[in-house]
């Protein structure tokens, strides 16, 4: 391959990746090179900037049509651009979040935190726009190591140092089990190429081979699990949450969780789906569907119980992002033909409301320097506006009508019971868990009107910073107005894949 | 058995003896040495797979690089209590983990079992030419990819290893 | 060479992968789990290199894959040492179950 055909590629489809790239560097290597007085609060302004700008330039590119580069190890087509949509929106959120954090009234700020973040984001985009097994693991990689280092940031902190330990080395046995999977893929079909995969996969059927295919699906599906945290590999999830600083928290819930499941459909839709089990009647995937389903099963079953006993905000809502997880499943167990446009439009819905929770999560935590959630007592009394938002973003989480999470929920369960009414079981275990995750966002909620007396509660000692006021502005505007009026987003989703 | 059939044998064997000896050794230093002999039987099996360009990254990334690194990480936490793996984990977990570990094993054994690809010679003349032709076009953009992460994980080492410079005058 | 079954190579692989996941799952000093995991890496890149050799379509890509698991290795085990280390300087035990600071 000469340089001529190197250069014939669309390599500007590229182009957020690489605004994201070059500030990343840039930033780092002023980092180095700036005295260490200088003051490092525009590198997260800074950062912000970038990240929009790689939001436009991906808007911008959305006609482009589907480009491939270099036999698939880069593909750009709508499946990548909705998701990176997500994955951009919920970083900047984060890195908005970022700027002013505060625990026991350190200041947080580090610059190391914001081109982390822009790291672990460059992974998940390759994540989201790679059609090569090779691409698609060190994508996941570079997410993942960028997620140790941001939890163990906190460096003089014992907790986030434990936290960070026990990831780490889940993280690593999960992607050690990944990559035993994937080897055999590689084995069985002699290509790393996802679409040259699919083919020579397809005529596997009825073969002896087939039951190793059915190995890796395991193998496969075990690393997967454990990144987008759910049962029964969701066990880093309360520990890490607690012990990282709230932003990163965040980005774990939301950008980390959106990456696993952007991989697991890429994957699961692209090798499984053609292959036929070994009596050669059914794909691979609609025979291991069950496994799925009781994944997902176990995962809301859990999720929701434990987060109930929960007494520390940030453990609660990992668990609730663990029932969450479960949620986001069904439409795979289900396999609806509505898959990719429920599941987007969910992580879209959880993407805004979670972020804005832990906002304000964030904001009541370091002015108590306490994240238990008695620190949420009297909230409305002493802090309305925070009070009314955190309401909207659990009634949303909650799933009550009016917000986009009733929109995202009840799209799973219609198009899940419209393809087959076997799917009633999954969709009777998701209704009771989202019963059950009343009474934990209720208890937050009670916290916050009902309790307290007037005498006792002292006044927020800080002021909201501008930063947090923005990213809640924005959450909470776009849950209403998605709840309201969901074809927005949907609307722009169709006419990408139209 | 063929010759290259008795050294693959003796290949295999020093390979899991070397993993044998890290799980039931008790000091932590002589766990990491013995993994020292499973990543050069690695290596040789690697040879004699035709893989020698992957086979001197072994040698040089697992058994130079990696092992030292752990031995540093040995040193730099040492604490005499500690550096020895005593039995407190109960055996009834041992035991169960034992099983399913096996159990995992003979199952992906019988899957993989009627595997009967037939070797072929890959590629005939210069290997390492080979791969770094194909590394640098076709797999270019994991290669770079790779860089930012080994740069992160760069950044990330310096940044929680180091001490404060605070912390360093007092 | 051609004398050797492929599935010779597999099991070898799929042994020491156990190995490594059971020492991963029991050991309690830090060191020796990452030492697992990279055992469970290299029974990876084993399969790799096997499959580039013996397979339907046999090419290189399989050597291309191992390499750069192996940078991902390094990568992973610096990063988990010097988190390893700065907890190490807090709160001076390597034993996993010590480590329990954060509420169960």
């Amino acid at each position: 391959m000469d340089l001529q055909t190197l250069l014939s590629f669309h390599w500007d489809t590229m182009m957020p990746e690489f605004i994201i790239l070059i500030s990343a560097t840039v930033l780092s290597l002023i980092d180095l090179f700036i005295g260490r007085s200088f003051s490092r609060k525009f590198f997260g302004w800074a950062s912000f900037i970038a990240v929009v700008a790689a939001l436009v330039s991906l808007i911008s590119l959305s006609d482009h049509g589907v480009t491939t580069i270099l036999n698939n190890s880069y593909v750009f087509d709508s499946f990548s651009i909705v998701f990176k949509a997500i994955l951009l929106i919920g970083t900047a959120l984060v890195i908005l979040m970022a700027i002013s954090d505060k625990f026991e009234n350190i200041e947080e700020v580090k610059s190391e935190y914001f081109y982390l973040l822009m790291t672990g984001l460059l992974g998940a985009m390759f994540m989201s726009s790679s059609g090569d097994l090779i691409t698609l693991f060190i994508g996941l990689e570079l997410l993942s190591i960028s997620s140790y280092i941001l939890v163990a940031i906190r460096k003089e902190n014992s907790k986030s140092n434990e936290a960070a330990m026990k990831y780490i080395i889940n993280g690593s046995i999960a992607s050690a089990i990944l990559l035993f999977g994937l080897s055999y893929i590689y084995g069985l079909t002699g290509s790393t190429d996802l679409a040259a995969v699919q083919q020579i996969v397809s005529t596997l059927s009825g073969t002896e081979l087939s039951g190793l295919l059915g190995l890796s699906f395991l193998f496969i599906i075990v690393g997967f699990t454990f990144k987008i945290a759910a049962a029964p590999f969701h066990m880093w999830a309360p520990d890490v949450y607690q012990g990282a600083s709230t932003p990163v928290a965040a980005f774990l819930s939301v950008v980390s969780k959106s990456a696993g499941f952007i991989i697991i459909i890429r994957v699961l839709l692209n090798i499984y789906a053609g292959a036929y089990s070994p009596d050669g009647q059914l794909p691979l995937l609609i025979n291991m569907q069950n496994y799925i389903f009781t994944i997902s099963a176990i995962t809301i079953i859990l999720g929701n119980a434990v987060a109930l006993m929960q007494t520390n905000i940030k453990r609660m809502f990992a668990y609730s992002s663990v029932a969450h997880a479960g949620y986001i499943l069904v439409p795979l167990a289900a396999v609806s033909p509505l898959l990719f446009e429920n599941i987007w439009f969910y992580l879209l819905a959880y993407t805004v409301t979670n972020i804005g929770a832990f906002a304000v999560i964030q904001y009541v935590v370091s002015d108590e320097n306490n994240e238990n959630i008695e620190a949420f007592r009297g909230l409305y009394k002493r802090k309305r506006s925070m009070a009314i938002a955190l309401l909207f973003f659990l009634i949303s989480l909650a799933g009550i009508p009016g917000t986009v999470g009733f929109i995202a929920k009840l799209q799973i369960i219609a198009s899940a019971l419209a393809n087959n009414p076997i799917n009633i079981t999954i969709v009777v275990i998701m209704i009771l868990g989202t019963l059950v995750s009343y009474f934990y966002y209720f208890r937050v909620i009670a916290e916050m009107f009902f309790k307290g007396d007037r005498l006792e509660l002292q006044p927020p000692k800080n002021e909201i910073p501008f930063n947090l006021i923005v990213v809640i502005g924005v959450c909470v505007a776009a849950t209403i107005v998605l709840g309201l009026m969901p074809n927005l987003a949907l609307d722009n989703f169709y006419k990408l894949f139209s | 058995m063929s010759s290259s059939g008795i050294v693959f044998s003796i290949i295999a064997i020093c390979a899991i003896l070397g993993g044998l000896m890290m799980i039931t050794l008790k000091k932590v230093m002589h766990m990491t040495v013995a993994m020292i002999l499973t990543y050069f039987s690695i290596a040789a099996l690697y040879v004699l797979l035709t893989a020698e360009f992957v086979a001197v990254a072994q040698v040089l990334v697992y058994s130079g690089g990696i092992t030292i690194l752990m031995v540093f990480g040995i040193m730099l936490t040492y604490h005499k209590a500690e550096n020895r793996d005593e039995e407190k984990v109960s055996s009834f977990r041992k035991l169960i983990t034992f099983l399913s570990v096996a159990t995992l094993g003979i199952v992906s054994y019988f899957l993989v079992a009627p595997v009967d690809f037939v070797a072929e010679e890959i590629f005939v003349g210069d290997h390492t030419k080979a791969i770094g032709e194909i590394l640098y076009t076709n797999y270019i953009i994991p290669f770079e990819l790779v860089s930012i992460l080994l740069l992160v994980a760069l950044i990330g080492a310096v940044l929680l290893a180091k001490k404060d410079k605070e912390e360093a005058n007092e | 060479m051609s004398s050797i079954p492929a599935s010779s190579f597999l099991l070898l692989a799929i042994i020491l992968f156990c190995i490594g996941l059971y020492g991963a799952l029991t050991k309690r000093n830090t060191v020796v789990v990452l030492i697992s995991i990279e055992l469970m890496l290299n029974a990876a890149n084993i399969n790799l290199v096997t499959f580039s050799k013996y397979g339907l379509t046999p090419n290189l890509t399989g050597h291309i894959f191992s390499l750069f698991v192996m940078a991902v290795a390094a990568a992973e085990a610096a990063v988990a040492l010097a988190i390893l280390i700065a907890l190490y300087r807090n709160k001076p035990t390597i034993l996993i179950d010590e480590m329990d600071d954060l509420k169960h």
